[in-house]
């Protein structure tokens, strides 16, 4: 045995959770698999649009974020070991910061791409493709392949948003999110083309603009939110912006113990689960009442994870 | 869902409206009406023995006598404009020039920048190879390239 005291493994999952984690993981592969093929099918049917290139490299930036899931989810079930001595249940915050890091870099990208088309007055090219011995304006192909791309994200977005909700976890929540939003990037791009074919040379660069500004603030959003995690910041809901309540809850419960002179608690997110330390007023501490709150805060939600008891120091009262 | 579905629906409803429309695809700054009331300017760039230009500046060669058709079949009267392949790209990306024939090569700088016509059906001499040949056209034009590929297609037997 060696001198560090390795955290205990993180509690088990609920049956439940643990299906609807097996579950985001599938639709994690499904969507890869989607959308690989359809950012495919948008390389070939690009031609010279910034709407439909942009489009593109959001629906090639949509394969981060379940990619970092998969990655994080295996890595996390290595759990603890001689060197992750507290554990890998961070493993989603990391894939979390760095979903927030590519999406922000390549939404500042995009701006600047947008812009510089829209400033230079560059007009862009769509030609034509020979369907059947038919020449045809390349632009509806352009539409029809952006209108096909808005389907697959649309649908695996709001069934991970329903496995988001019932595992509280906040990267598939933002992924689910984004995958939603996607229909929008493809309208725009759908709205950027039929401009181009209305002889509106500035419509394609204004749509490209509106895509990489709503990939922009997807990024940013989700930066703030991973500083938050890695500063082990109050936890908050699944929609962030709001406290979570099971601290508070927390605290009720324990307060209600007839030994009690009064408690605060400190927790904060590490992915799947809350941990942190209760601080109580009391004198004394006996192995028993530190047995007895960790018993109740594991009894308020399965995922209350590692639960230290202390006396508060004065300065903490 | 629903709605998402009545979105993409309306969305398809108009796409099929506006393919109705006989002026559709349109040009961003009106090239085809250029052509007929005041001309098609062509850019040439010297590129035997597809296009020649001779010392007193007449324009010459298979790709030439392509363009000529094209122009009698539309009713439009070609201005020839020789000049350095350079110069007169940076016209046609400027959308001062309706087509510049001569000069390109596939792995041109300026591949991204204009419009490429479909490859020509075209032969230097009867028997001579069909190397793949392309007219560079203005960027942002959509309905004079798309009039331009149909002929091409249609009576010039590109592909």
């Amino acid at each position: 045995m060696s001198s560090e005291g390795h955290r205990p493994p993180p509690r088990e999952l609920p049956e439940a959770q643990r299906q609807a984690l097996h579950h985001a993981e599938r639709l994690c592969w499904w969507t890869l698999l989607w959308m690989s093929l359809v950012s495919a099918l948008m390389f070939l049917a690009m031609g010279g649009s910034q709407a439909m290139k942009t489009a593109l490299v959001e629906d090639v930036l949509s394969l981060v974020p379940p990619i970092a899931f998969l990655v994080a989810s295996r890595f996390r079930r290595k759990g603890v070991d001689v060197e992750y001595i507290t554990g890998r249940e961070r493993a989603f915050d990391v894939n979390f910061l760095i979903s927030a890091v590519a999406l922000t870099g390549v939404g500042l990208a995009l701006v600047y791409d947008g812009l510089h088309t829209l400033l230079t007055a560059t007009r862009p090219v769509v030609g034509s493709v020979v369907v059947a011995g038919h020449v045809v304006w390349q632009g509806w192909i352009m539409m029809g392949v952006l209108l096909v791309s808005a389907v697959p994200p649309v649908i695996l977005g709001r069934r991970k948003l329903a496995l988001a909700k019932a595992l509280s976890l906040k990267p598939l929540h933002t992924d689910a999110d984004m995958g939603k939003a996607d229909w929008m990037t493809a309208a725009a791009g759908i709205v950027g083309v039929a401009g181009i074919g209305y002889g509106l040379w500035w419509a394609d660069a204004a749509a490209a603009l509106v895509i990489a500004g709503s990939i922009l603030y997807d990024g940013a959003g989700n930066l703030r939110g991973a500083v938050r995690d890695l500063h082990d910041a109050r936890p908050q809901t699944l929609e962030r912006g709001n406290p979570d309540p099971l601290p508070e809850r927390l605290c009720a419960e324990i307060s209600a113990l007839p030994w009690m002179d009064g408690c605060s608690v400190r927790l904060h997110e590490e992915g799947l689960h809350l941990s942190g330390v209760v601080l109580l007023r009391n004198r004394t501490l006996t192995a028993a009442q530190v047995e007895e709150v960790r018993a109740i805060a594991q009894a308020v939600d399965w995922r209350m994870d590692q639960i230290d008891v202390s006396i508060s120091t004065p300065s903490e009262r | 869902m629903v709605r998402h579905s009545i979105a993409i629906a309306g969305a398809l409803a108009a796409l099929l409206a506006l393919s109705a429309c006989d002026d559709y695809p349109r040009d961003a700054d009106d090239m085809t009406t250029q052509a007929a009331e005041q001309g098609m300017r062509v850019g040439a760039s010297h590129d035997p023995p597809w296009l020649v230009v001779s010392g007193d500046g007449t324009v010459g060669g298979p790709e030439a006598e392509l363009l000529q058709r094209y122009a009698d079949a539309q009713g439009y009267r070609i201005i020839w404009i020789p000049g350095s392949h350079d110069a007169l790209m940076g016209e046609l990306e400027r959308t001062h020039l309706h087509a510049v024939a001569g000069g390109h090569h596939p792995d041109s700088p300026w591949k991204p920048k204009v419009g490429w016509s479909r490859p020509l059906g075209l032969r230097a001499s009867p028997d001579g190879p069909m190397p793949e040949r392309r007219i560079a056209l203005p960027p942002g034009q959509s309905r004079w390239q798309l009039a331009f590929d149909r002929h091409l297609v249609e009576h010039e037997g590109a592909q």
